[in-house]
């Protein structure tokens, strides 16, 4: 019988809990790449073998157009980003069945599991990020200027929206395990409505505005401006996605704790 | 209300829906004719259960409370809604301060993880900050008796018993204002569990924490709770001071004969079945009390599932005030030790000279096979008595005098007092 959602108390609650968060991270940081093979390899290798395959089917074989760069570059700077939103639902949606012993024993948080899963998330990400440095290399067409750091910010929204669609479906999928099964189904198609492969000035204005609904469309097409265009991020875009984002992490996280309290019972 | 309360359960009721937490798919498409809220309404009604009912309790600072009762009776709920895993559907609970809870040993710890980061992983789940882990990291090695070595080796490689005790170290450092326990004392070997409970008596009386224990073992609930609360079935059957709800406990253990049974099957298949251990006078008849001075007997009745050699087995003796105070264990008579026959064995133990001070005492039985480790039943406790404090008897050398006041222990022994020097 709790009392009704307060944000601040929440993350109040989280701050307190700053140690255990960290402590968390990193054990889980280091239980993901023990004993495998290639280690953080795997962190690289998601976002690197998509773009070999896109390039090779989109650019090479259908021609996509690509705002004027290299195919690749292209498709890495967004895939490196989509990779990460991916893995933090695949991760993070089950993360509360997959803790149910604990969660029937001790009490903390809940949101904490979801919560980790994502920021360990942020790890593969640099490691992705570094290959892309790479990318740069290989091609001199486009190269980092200070509007790079326009990265920051957006990745702060992205995390903020990817939160909150974690602890939604996170929450209903300690009820219905259903949602674990449609994860993969779910990233596949939100892949083809985000302007990874594609670019969003290719698509037709009078649709655009369907696209920019999914909150990543203006993130992605701001990672490119930032990276390789040495541009701002389109304001409108990204007014809409932060209003979208925070829209999406308040709901779902209020979600998330309504249901809390359920968790112990019917993991 | 006292500011001293650290925990109050007023008229807390639990509900809980068993089985499926949403309707079969054949019923959800029923829903369609008859209309979503009627079946919900329908399903409900089926599937809950109350598993707390109308229970209502205070503990308060520097006091600790055990509670006891068959399996599902609702003491681990009572608890989970303490530590805040679950929560209740009527009634008010107060926790003040932080709660530390054990419902059991070593759930939170990773196995993958080293003893070293297992501390600090486990620590901080339960709730202790970095600094406070590094401050009393030495401690918690300390008390778990983990050698050096083993620090930086996988839990996962480590023997049962160390990883119950190095479980229950972190969690007794966590340094709780509420602590709770769920049947996690009878953890680890014997010398461990005396200091396990050394350690929590500690944390109750002399840093004034407030407790409950949740247990099977009657012994462990009389010798360290200061009132006791017997649920059964969701409900309170009975509350107060622990001598009290224990002995009524048991009384009705006794009675309910066919539970018996039920209870070998529930506790694993032992095939040893402790039926009944009776006091008796001198006289060889049952009695309720047993005077002091004067030979102390009991009769054990037993059944066999088969013939088991010559098991050994242990006889305690133990007060609600101090715990364990004696026990007679046939290992130490090794040629003494009785053949146990298939079917019923009746025994007798005697002490010559009954040693214990005017009190309330509770008596224990089990057994162990012949290789001595392994349990042919479990421990428990199967009678109580009294030694009555007798003037015409024991008044002349003033004996207890001092022993009505609990200040000589549960022990006379002959002694002797001169003066050495002027």
């Amino acid at each position: 019988m709790r009392g009704k959602f307060s944000l601040r108390k929440s993350l109040l609650e989280l701050w307190r809990r700053r140690d255990l968060i960290a402590i968390m991270t990193v054990s889980q940081i280091r239980a993901r790449y023990k004993q495998s093979l290639l280690g953080f390899a795997w962190a690289v290798l998601q976002p690197l073998i998509l773009m070999f395959l896109f390039t090779f089917i989109f650019s090479k074989m259908l021609h996509v157009t690509s705002e004027g760069l290299p195919y690749p570059l292209f498709s890495y700077s967004a895939l490196i980003f989509f990779s990460f939103f991916s893995t933090c639902l695949t991760l993070g949606v089950p993360s509360l069945v997959i803790y149910a012993p604990i969660i029937r024993k001790i009490y903390f948080p809940r949101e904490i599991f979801p919560l980790v899963t994502v920021l360990a998330s942020v790890f593969d990400l640099i490691f992705a990020a570094l290959v892309f440095l790479l990318l740069l290399i290989i091609y001199p067409q486009a190269g980092l200027t200070w509007t790079a750091l326009w990265v920051l910010p957006l990745l702060i929204i992205q995390t903020l929206f990817t939160l909150g669609v974690v602890f939604f479906a996170a929450a209903v999928c300690a009820m219905l395990r259903d949602v674990q099964w449609g994860i993969p189904l779910i990233t596949q198609v939100w892949l083809y409505c985000t302007p990874v492969i594609y670019s969003l000035d290719a698509v037709p204005p009078q649709y655009r505005w369907i696209l920019l609904l999914n909150p990543l469309t203006g993130l992605v097409d701001g990672y490119r401006k930032a990276l390789l265009h040495n541009a701002a991020p389109d304001m409108l875009y990204l007014g809409i996605s932060l209003v979208f984002s925070v829209a999406a992490f308040y709901l779902g996280y209020r979600y998330f704790k309504a249901k809390e309290m359920t968790f112990a019972d019917i993991l | 209300m006292s500011d001293d309360v650290a925990i109050r359960f007023d008229r807390v009721g639990k509900i809980y829906h068993k089985g499926l937490f949403v309707p079969p798919f054949r019923q959800m498409l029923g829903a369609l004719v008859r209309g979503p809220r009627k079946l919900m309404q329908q399903f409900r009604a089926e599937h809950e259960f109350h598993a707390l009912q109308d229970v209502s309790f205070e503990v308060r600072r520097g006091e600790s409370l055990g509670i006891i009762g068959p399996n599902g009776a609702g003491k681990t709920t009572t608890l989970k809604i303490l530590a805040g895993i679950t929560d209740h559907t009527e009634g008010e609970v107060e926790a003040h301060g932080r709660v530390g809870a054990l419902i059991e040993v070593g759930a939170g710890f990773h196995p993958e993880l080293t003893g070293r980061e297992n501390i600090i992983h486990y620590g901080a789940i339960m709730g202790m900050t970095r600094r406070e882990l590094k401050a009393r990291f030495d401690d918690i090695v300390a008390f778990a008796e983990i050698e050096p070595g083993f620090l930086d080796t996988p839990v996962k490689r480590y023997s049962t018993g160390m990883y119950v005790r190095l479980a229950f170290s972190v969690a007794v450092h966590v340094d709780p204002d509420v602590l709770l326990l769920d049947e996690v004392l009878s953890v680890g070997d014997y010398a461990f569990q005396a200091k396990s409970l050394q350690r929590v008596k500690q944390l109750v009386e002399q840093d004034n924490r407030a407790m409950i224990l949740v247990s099977h073992n009657m012994g462990a609930v009389a010798s360290f709770c200061h009132r006791a609360l017997w649920l059964e079935n969701g409900r309170i059957r009975a509350h107060g001071d622990t001598d009290d709800v224990v002995r009524q406990y048991l009384d009705a253990k006794d009675r309910a004969i066919p539970d018996e049974a039920e209870k070998s099957t529930v506790k694993g298949n032992y095939p040893l079945h402790v039926r009944s251990v009776t006091a008796l006078d001198e006289h060889g008849r049952p009695a309720e009390e047993c005077a002091h001075g004067k030979t102390l007997r009991f009769q054990l009745v037993i059944d066999a599932d088969k013939a088991l050699g010559k098991p050994i087995l242990m006889l305690t003796v133990q007060s609600a005030a101090t715990g364990l105070i004696f026990g007679a264990n046939m290992f130490m008579t090794e040629s003494k030790r009785l053949p146990i026959k298939q079917g019923r064995n009746i025994l007798e133990c005697a002490f010559a000279d009954n040693p214990l001070t005017p009190g309330g005492y509770l008596v224990g039985c089990f057994g162990r096979a012949e290789d001595g480790l392994t349990l042919l039943s479990p421990p428990d406790i199967f009678a109580r008595f009294t030694v009555p404090f007798d003037e015409r008897a024991f008044g002349a050398d003033g004996r207890f005098a001092a022993a009505k006041s609990r200040e000589v222990g549960p022990v006379w022994l002959p002694h002797e007092w001169k003066i050495v020097e002027d």
